[in-house]
């Protein structure tokens, strides 16, 4: 196995994500039909379209996580 | 182990532990085009689609002008609609992978896709749903 791992920059947005994830398991519904930026565990910002969330979260590094939430909350049954 | 069967060893760099969800597996990932812009989202995964298909938001966020990219219609079971084709890199669970995929020629299309073309023809990829495992690599890794 290489000596080198992933860059620290790489791993920061890798851990953010994965808190971010966890949050999402457990929140997910309050937020459907909206637009949601997460840092890690943190809710930055909601909106109703992504211009106005992605405004507000442009300064953050590592970028956070902006998603959409489906309104739907039957399941996917692909496309 | 029975006569005549084959064990097979396979080795990945990246293990993803997912959350169990009506919304299918889903992966955080980040969207890289140019020198300094990029967008984090999420996106599911999905075997049987043919393409990697991202909602338009992501790429009006990166700068890119989604028209400007090559045109193609997709179809799903409930009907067809245009996306746009721009070279990319996905990073995905600290892996980079430069690809072409494509972004909805319309606002609010509901979800984002990481299909064959783009991103598992370009990577090992591994599954245990039993235990919400995925495994990731590049295919060249």
């Amino acid at each position: 196995m290489p000596s080198s791992g992933p860059a620290p920059a790489h791993l920061d947005r890798h851990r953010a994500h994965q808190q971010a994830m966890d949050w999402l398991s457990v929140n997910r519904g309050n937020y459907a039909g909206q637009w949601i930026a997460l840092q890690g565990n943190q809710l930055l910002a909601t909106g109703t379209t992504a211009k106005e969330v992605f405004a507000r979260v442009e300064q953050e590094n590592p970028p956070a996580l902006v998603l959409k939430i489906e309104s739907e909350s039957l399941p996917f049954a692909g496309w | 182990m029975p006569v005549g069967e084959h064990l097979e060893i396979l080795n990945f760099r990246s293990k993803y532990q997912y959350q169990v969800s009506s919304v299918g597996i889903e992966l955080p990932i980040t969207i890289l085009s140019g020198a300094r812009k990029q967008v984090s989202l999420v996106a599911k995964v999905d075997t049987g689609a043919a393409f990697c298909v991202f909602q338009r938001e992501y790429a009006e966020q990166l700068g890119l002008y989604v028209e400007s990219g090559l045109r193609q219609t997709f179809v799903t079971a409930t009907g067809r609609f245009q996306a746009y084709g721009h070279n990319v890199t996905l990073s995905c669970l600290n892996h980079d992978i430069e690809s072409t995929v494509y972004f909805a020629g319309y606002h609010d299309f509901p979800r984002n896709v990481l299909g064959l073309q783009g991103w598992l023809d370009k990577a090992r990829f591994g599954l245990v749903h039993y235990d919400r495992s995925l495994f990731l690599s590049r295919y060249d890794d």
